[in-house]
């Protein structure tokens, strides 16, 4: 008998893995609690075949509910999930439905007359399970196995990326933290701004040494070294700590290199200062500096006095001379871009921003100050509190400075204001900082146009540092590929940033209280050994490195590309760093050793070392490792017989190979 | 002697500098490689700067000591001035007297190099400073356009890269550097033509010579896991010599990452010098610097003197070097009396065994040392140290100088606090009557480098008087 009606089959029981069911059969009976209406139906080819016969004659065939849908995808993205499903026959929409367990309970979150559905009600972070179901006027279908996506800010690899820039790197739990943010990376941000300044139990620089009976010692300035590596490794406001690196980057200090007998606490107190201030405003931050003993006394102004006709001496100009080189405008006229203003006059000649009288003008203004005596509570507590001025040292007479006039007669502090302010007014001041806090945190050679848009946001904000390290790390030239493919952009990490990334990382387990334990990572600016720098341990004012550095004889230079950080890079700190990396991959520091235990189970996986390469490059390298070189190292490395020698071999040398490509040391 | 007449040669040159460095940048200037490169030197000569960075204080370094001068100094100075009568031991008596009775002192923690002074291997420079070409007076200075003046001057960064390249911040090469230049294609490997123990500088920077960094206690460091198995593997050992040494390419053929080709370079070198200097450096050669060194210049010197010592070596063979040393703070805006001494002490000493271990070497007419700082610094004082300044003082020591003389003429000190000196450019910062050119430009001809080749090296050297581009403090070579 021509055409037939197929068996009716009793649908399967309903499964709740996602297998595909075979949905292709035109008949289904549905046995499913959910179904509304259980029909037996014709399949209309086996009706159109059917000749007549001695049944009675053919009603017009009942219309079929639509089948379960298949092949249903899930695609997260940010705050959102995008599904997609193969095409139901007979449908006329479909109906989606979540839940945040496999087993439910799902809740309808919407329709669609198409194949496709965004869900956008999702949140990062969150679980979450999709069933879809087809109807049409006879009913719906059973629901589709479910899918499960968590939908993310941003994938693992740029997420690792944004931590590289912002951060030290971080751990899969901070890694997760960044994807999973609601608002993305503007979450972490605010986040991060809203932490307080010692947050969580830590304790600032000053009560951390009073802890430990450290703020007294004189001459000494272990103490305040070991409370800044307790800050930068285990702080937990780690974008406030990148910004204290690049902040004693800019606003440098050795108080190791002066004659302050509390110059421990004299450091205690600046870090302080730069912490309490990071997130401030910038003219608070050049403020704050210029009120603090361990500046007076680097920079030499503290006990400087104004001129004396009798004895001749003059103000001293130290100060007033590096806090307009290095620490607001610099001495080439610059455009909102960094670049050099273009002299008329003189192509080859860069337009000066200060001349010596400028200097000599401003010297005026750093006269009168001194410590306060009346801050007695321990032995050094003047050296970390604000200088006070004394009118009988300070220059009352009228200054010009940059074009500007600071009246005659005001008190110190109202003339340090007033300057500060003809600082802040410069136009050199918001590219001139700009650009260099974009060389501290994501490129070394930033391109004109990113130097623009975050000076400008520097300018409109008046220095705002939220504002300012916003621009930065949320422009396209740091979060889209642009960096990643051109070979002219990069940035060398820097070795003590290396160093704090594998401590953090690896959880180096000192305790917070133990000074000792702290102590045993102290200065790390031998080139032979160590890392070449070290916070509170530049040779001079200009730190290690400057921002202008292009190293010579290279493609670098042909290129006019600075790379400050290769200022110290040679032929003894290469050597000097790999094997101090090594060791510390290894040995640890201080006697304590880095917490592997997630890598572990990873060392051998499967046989081999891949998944523990894979890992590795997005944790320590934000993906930047390319195949040829996981192949290589792979290669490498399956040759250590982890069944023999056990798993430790493998997973240092592949840390330290990994920490000393050339990939993973140049930040893209 | 003539200059290498043919291009090709020159080429060739260029080529052999390029083959073991990175390929010349720049267009170069045919006219630089002149007589001085076909020299092919046979005798071995060394340069070594001692840097005093951070602007080392002449005034407590040479002090005045005939009485009218020394009432100026100590008038403008009270508080920081040396006593009179401690400077009496390190009266200087040169073979010519200055004129006018004029008479200096040694800071007394100086008095290590006094016997070298005395002895002729010592000369001292009166008024050594950057310029571009002669001022006469500080009211020409006044009236000098900016381009006839070093840029910000009293700027540390500046002078310091002045001092070095002749040139403001920016300017990519040192004379040191291209001194080198002009010898490093002479040396068995060119690698070891220009070499520092306190890292990389301007000085020792040329138009193709770079400099070879090395470690002040170390000497040529070896990378562990390179040098020997990596965990135990030796796989492991030949993948990190190979990812760190790559000059790792894209799809296309080209360089993938030029910050990363940079790097792998570094590393390509440090291996190499490592390899070839580590087996041949002395373990120590040197007798008189203390066995502990105690400071960082000492450790330095020591180390230049068994870099001198291996010059011989396979895989060296060197012939012509320039060495750049550092001493820090001697940026004594406060407190110079405590922190200067030390400091002084320390080049002293280091000094004076440095030329100690040269001639226990036979090379003491072979190397010549000197020192150089940002700036002078102001006679007049701040109260208890003193300000930027300009023309300063500067000494030269090897058995090729013609010692025990001053060179140059000393400023005249302002007649009281209230009027200046005609040299005097405000709180007794001195227009130099020495420039930078000049110094350098004698210390590079007893090098072996040609007049023509000078003009080159030192870009401001034509706007001096031909007579007076040699000052005169180098011996003429043995007939």
């Amino acid at each position: 008998m021509p055409g037939s009606m197929k068996a009716n089959r009793v649908a399967a029981s309903e499964s709740t893995v996602n297998e595909p069911r075979s949905g292709d059969d035109p008949i289904t009976i549905n046995t499913h609690a959910e179904s509304t209406v259980a029909l037996l139906a014709l399949s209309t080819l086996g009706l159109a075949a059917c000749s007549g016969g001695s049944s009675s004659p053919s009603a017009p065939p009942a219309p079929l509910t639509p089948s379960t849908p298949t092949g249903v995808a899930a695609t997260p993205g940010n705050n959102q999930v995008a599904l997609v499903w193969s095409a139901s026959a007979d449908a006329t929409g479909y109906a989606i439905s979540r839940g945040t367990a496999m087993s439910g309970p799902y809740a309808s979150i919407g329709e669609s007359n198409s194949t496709s559905f965004t869900d956008t009600s999702a949140t990062n972070g969150t679980a979450y399970y999709y069933v879809v179901s087809a109807s049409n006027a006879m009913g719906s279908s059973a629901n589709s196995a479910a899918v499960a996506a968590t939908p993310v800010a941003m994938s693992r690899t740029a997420a690792a990326r944004f931590l590289a820039q912002a951060a030290f790197g971080g751990s899969d739990a901070d890694i997760q933290n960044v994807q999973y943010q609601p608002q993305g990376i503007q979450g972490w941000l605010a986040q991060q701004f809203a932490m307080p300044v010692n947050p969580s139990g830590q304790l600032s620089n000053v009560a951390w040494m009073q802890a430990n009976s450290l703020i007294s010692v004189k001459f000494d300035t272990s103490g305040v070294q070991s409370s800044l590596w307790r800050k930068l490794i285990s702080s937990p406001d780690v974008l406030r700590q990148r910004m204290m690196l690049a902040l004693t980057d800019l606003f440098v200090i050795n108080t190791g290199a002066t004659t302050l007998t509390y110059r421990g606490a004299a450091a205690a107190y600046y870090l302080d200062q730069l912490e309490a201030n990071s997130f401030g405003s910038f003219k608070d931050l050049l403020l704050a500096v210029s009120h603090t003993p361990a500046m007076g006394q680097y920079l030499s102004f503290l006990g400087s006095v104004k001129a004396n006709p009798i004895t001749g001496t003059s103000p001293d100009e130290n100060y007033a001379r590096e806090i307009m080189q290095l620490f607001s405008i610099g001495v080439v006229q610059l455009n909102m871009d960094g670049t050099p203003i273009a002299n008329p006059n003189d192509p080859g000649v860069p337009l000066a921003t200060y001349s010596q009288t400028d200097v000599l003008n401003m010297a005026k203004v750093f006269t009168g100050w001194t410590l306060n005596d009346s801050a007695t509570a321990y032995p050094g507590a003047s050296a970390a509190t604000d200088m006070i001025n004394n009118p009988s040292g300070l220059d009352m007479t009228e200054k010009t400075v940059l074009g500007q006039t600071i009246a005659a007669g005001l008190d110190g502090e109202a003339t340090l204001q007033a300057a500060i302010g003809i600082l802040m007014a410069h136009p050199n001041m918001a590219p001139f900082i700009s650009r260099q806090f974009i060389q501290r945190l994501v490129t070394s050679n930033p391109s004109p146009d990113y130097v623009s848009r975050v000076a400008n946001v520097f300018k409109t904000t008046q220095g705002d540092m939220k504002s300012v390290i916003t621009a930065i790390l949320t422009d396209t030239e740091a979060t889209s590929d642009v960096l990643l493919s051109n070979p002219l952009a990069g940035k060398l990490r820097e070795p003590v940033v290396r160093f704090i990334q594998w401590a953090r990382t690896f959880q180096l387990n000192f305790s917070p209280t133990d000074a000792t334990q702290w102590a045993t990572i102290g200065d790390m600016s031998d080139p032979s050994s160590r890392l070449a720098e070290s916070p509170l341990q530049s040779p001079n004012v200009f730190f290690f490195f400057q921002p202008g550095f292009i190293p010579p004889h290279t493609a670098l230079q042909t290129n006019g590309i600075t790379a400050p950080e290769f200022a110290i890079t040679n032929e003894s700190s290469v050597a000097g760093y790999m094997n101090f990396i090594k060791n510390l991959i290894a040995y640890g520091i201080g006697g304590v050793t880095g917490n592997y235990g997630a890598l572990q189970p990873l060392v051998n996986q499967g046989g081999d070392s891949a998944a523990l390469l894979a890992e590795l490059n997005v944790l320590i390298a934000a993906g930047q490792l390319s195949t040829p070189t996981l192949t290589l190292m792979q290669g490498a490395l399956d040759s250590i017989d982890v069944v023999t020698v056990g798993t430790n071999d493998r997973l240092f040398a592949a840390l330290t190979l990994v920490m000393c490509a050339p990939e993973y040391l140049v930040q893209k | 002697m003539t200059k290498p007449a043919s291009r090709r040669e020159f080429l060739k040159m260029a080529a052999a500098l390029s083959a073991t460095r990175f390929a010349p940048p720049f267009a170069l200037n045919l006219a630089a490689l002149g007589e001085s490169a076909a020299a092919g030197a046979t005798d071995y000569k060394a340069l070594v700067c001692v840097f005093m960075i951070g602007g080392n204080d002449n005034f407590n370094t040479l002090v005045p000591y005939d009485a009218a001068n020394y009432a100026i100094y100590n008038q403008q100075r009270p508080a920081i001035a040396t006593a009179l009568s401690d400077l009496t031991p390190t009266l200087l008596t040169p073979a010519t007297a200055l004129p006018g009775g004029e008479q200096f002192a040694l800071a007394p923690v100086l008095s290590p190099l006094l016997p070298l002074f005395s002895g002729g291997q010592m000369a001292i420079m009166l008024n050594l400073g950057t310029l571009i070409e002669p001022i006469a007076s500080a009211a020409a200075y006044a009236d000098a356009p900016a381009t006839s003046l070093p840029p910000q001057l009293f700027s540390h960064l500046d002078q310091r890269a002045f001092y070095q390249a002749e040139g403001p911040v920016g300017n990519t090469s040192g004379w040191g550097g291209r001194i080198a230049d002009m010898f490093a294609a002479g040396n068995g490997n060119s690698l070891f033509t220009c070499i520092s123990p306190d890292g990389d500088s301007l000085f020792l920077t040329g138009l193709n010579t770079g400099t070879y960094s090395i470690s002040p206690t170390s000497g040529a460091i070896p990378v562990q896991g390179i040098v020997s198995p990596l965990f135990g593997s030796s796989a492991c050992q030949s993948a990190l010599k190979a990812l760190t040494t790559a000059q790792r390419k894209d799809a296309s053929g080209n360089l993938a990452n030029l910050f990363e080709a940079t790097y792998a370079d570094v590393v390509s070198r440090s291996l190499t010098g490592q390899q070839i200097l580590g087996g041949v450096l002395p373990a120590s050669t040197v007798t008189t610097f203390p066995t502990t060194t105690k400071t960082n210049l000492s450790a330095q010197l020591s180390m230049v003197a068994r870099v001198i010592a291996a010059r011989n070596a396979t895989g060296v063979g060197a012939t012509r070097q320039v060495f750049m040393v550092g001493a820090g703070n001697f940026d004594t805006h406060d407190a110079v009396v405590t922190l200067q001494p030390p400091l002084l002490s320390d080049v002293a000493v280091s000094m004076a065994a440095f030329y100690a271990e040269m001639n226990a070497l036979g090379l003491q007419n072979n190397v010549t040392s000197f020192t150089v700082s940002d700036f002078g610094r102001t006679l007049n004082s701040d109260g208890d140290g003193s300000d930027h300044g300009w023309g300063s003082v500067h000494f030269v020591l090897g058995g090729a100088v013609n010692g025990n003389n001053f060179y140059g003429t000393a400023p005249v000190l302002p007649p009281s606090l209230t009027t200046p000196g005609p040299l005097d450019v405000g709180r007794g910062r001195f227009v130099p009557t020495m420039a930078v050119d000049q110094f350098g430009a004698t210390l590079g001809s007893w090098f072996g480098v040609s007049d023509a080749d000078l003009l080159t090296i030192f870009p401001n050297l034509s706007n001096f008087d031909a007579g007076t581009r040699n000052v005169g403090f180098m011996q003429a070579p043995p007939a």
